[in-house]
């Protein structure tokens, strides 16, 4: 039509602007109609946090974690960039919620398992883990690879020479959670720093853990019952005993089961913040 | 029986990704994990039906009774990123949890060349609207099967050892070469 009347040049224009006329004032239109209201207080932590999306509290974006924490889903301090009085005021707006600070990983392992046999393969513990199971003895403890520290961006994580597992640096560490899915043992657990001790075992197994690891919790029972347990904070999960912290009213009792422990695999994190 | 044929032939024989070569930026880029891949690839699944609808309804419905298909670039173009944002908002208002799980991909695939290359093709092989569902749906999964297979090779590659000079970049392009190899293989099966 447009082109018999010899107005091909202005055809081109004008459908153009038609065509994106109507869609902007659809989309005009639409941003009103299906405008979702955003959390008045999200937008407020959203002015606090820095903006960076670097991921570090495990959210997509800052926008998201404002999100969350406007939900009072998720407790301030998971971003190390918020500091002084910018806390301050996320910790005012939470609203004393947030008694667990930031969350650190913590390694299940203490090390000591003996070697079912020499593995000379690829340095990494997914591929050693192929390898019937791994080459330690213990079918739970940590492998000593690395695959944790190797993604670990704020480099917190170190394998000690010593006992050949890896530890974590609790200062440097931003409680991203990236080791826990690297670890092919799933002996990472992301720990609230207030929550200071855990049983650095994963063993499910009870007494045959005396017979490949000197370190590892064998189940003995000492820590969860009556005489050190008064109040139950303390319950055996698949042999292993685990804190129940919400029923915990001070931490020196839970300070208290642990060092009776007769094979010291009660540890404690240690923080600057206490 | 002509809508599945086109339906397997865009999904497996003629894959764009890796018949075609389209949509290769994120066939690498978003390829590092499964959840991902399955992420975008379910996006691209929908983006391209419903631009089969809006363009093909386009075309046969305004730019050939005006005799201006040669503004069928820009037209798509502009519709199907309108389109995408209209439903962004709606999903965003109406099912959080699906637009939640699209992500950020689905206003990545609205400048797509699979996208594009796709209404492209509807026009050229004169599909009509149902046969272009069919094309867009195929398409969708084709891309979703390819990035899942790579991401899935990729997931592996992990824990391989790779000599040095392959490492990253490299192995990745080996990786995707011998799989668009794999993929000829169909070829000539059916049109």
């Amino acid at each position: 039509m447009f082109v018999n009347s010899g107005n091909e040049i202005l055809a081109a224009p004008v459908f153009l602007s038609v065509v994106g006329g109507i869609s902007s004032l659809f989309l005009a239109i639409a941003d009103i109609l299906f405008a979702v209201r955003k959390n008045p207080r999200a937008e407020i932590i959203e002015k606090i946090l820095p903006g960076l999306n670097c991921g570090a509290c495990g959210f997509a974006s800052c926008a998201s974690y404002a999100e969350a924490m406007a939900s009072k889903a998720t407790p301030p301090g998971l971003c190390r960039a918020v500091t002084g009085q910018g806390l301050e005021v996320l910790r005012e707006i939470f609203g004393g919620l947030e008694k667990e600070g930031r969350r650190i990983a913590i390694i299940k392992c203490s090390g000591g398992s003996i070697e079912k046999f020499k593995y000379d393969g690829i340095p990494s513990c997914s591929a050693a883990e192929l390898v019937s199971g791994g080459m330690k003895a213990c079918s739970y403890g940590c492998l000593g690879f690395g695959d944790c520290a190797a993604v670990c961006p704020v480099g917190a994580i170190g394998i000690s020479e010593a006992n050949s597992i890896v530890w974590v640096d609790s200062v440097k560490c931003t409680g991203c959670g990236l080791c826990v899915a690297a670890c092919p043992r799933n002996i990472i657990e992301l720990k609230p720093v207030s929550h200071a001790y855990y049983v650095a075992c994963a063993s499910e197994d009870k007494s045959e853990v005396r017979n490949y690891c000197k370190n590892g919790c064998f189940s003995c029972g000492i820590c969860t019952g009556k005489k050190f347990n008064p109040y139950g904070i303390i319950e055996m999960k698949n042999n292993i005993p685990v804190v129940l912290w919400d029923r915990v009213k001070d931490i020196e009792s839970v300070k208290a089961a642990g060092e009776k422990c007769p094979v010291k695999v009660w540890k404690k994190i240690k923080t600057p913040e206490q | 029986m002509n809508y599945i044929l086109i339906f397997l032939s865009a999904a497996v024989i003629n894959n764009f990704i890796l018949s075609y070569f389209l949509g290769i930026c994120p066939f690498l880029g978003v390829s590092t994990d499964l959840k991902k891949a399955s992420g975008m690839g379910f996006a691209v699944i929908f983006v391209m039906a419903l631009s089969a609808v809006a363009t093909w309804t386009i075309y046969h419905k305004i730019l050939v009774p005006y005799d201006l298909q040669y503004l069928e670039y820009v037209a798509f173009i502009l519709v199907i990123a309108f389109l995408v944002q209209l439903v962004e908002m709606f999903l965003k208002k109406f099912v959080p949890p699906l637009y939640r799980g699209l992500g950020i991909y689905l206003p990545l695939i609205t400048t797509n060349c699979a996208i594009l290359g796709f209404t492209l093709f509807m026009v050229i092989r004169d599909y009509d609207f149902f046969e272009s569902i069919a094309f867009a749906l195929g398409g969708g999964s084709g891309f979703l099967l390819a990035l899942l297979i790579m991401a899935g090779i990729r997931e592996r590659l992990d824990s391989a050892d790779i000599p040095a000079p392959f490492r990253g970049a490299g192995i990745t392009l080996v990786t995707a070469g011998c799989l668009a190899l794999i993929f000829m293989g169909f070829s000539g099966i059916m049109k």
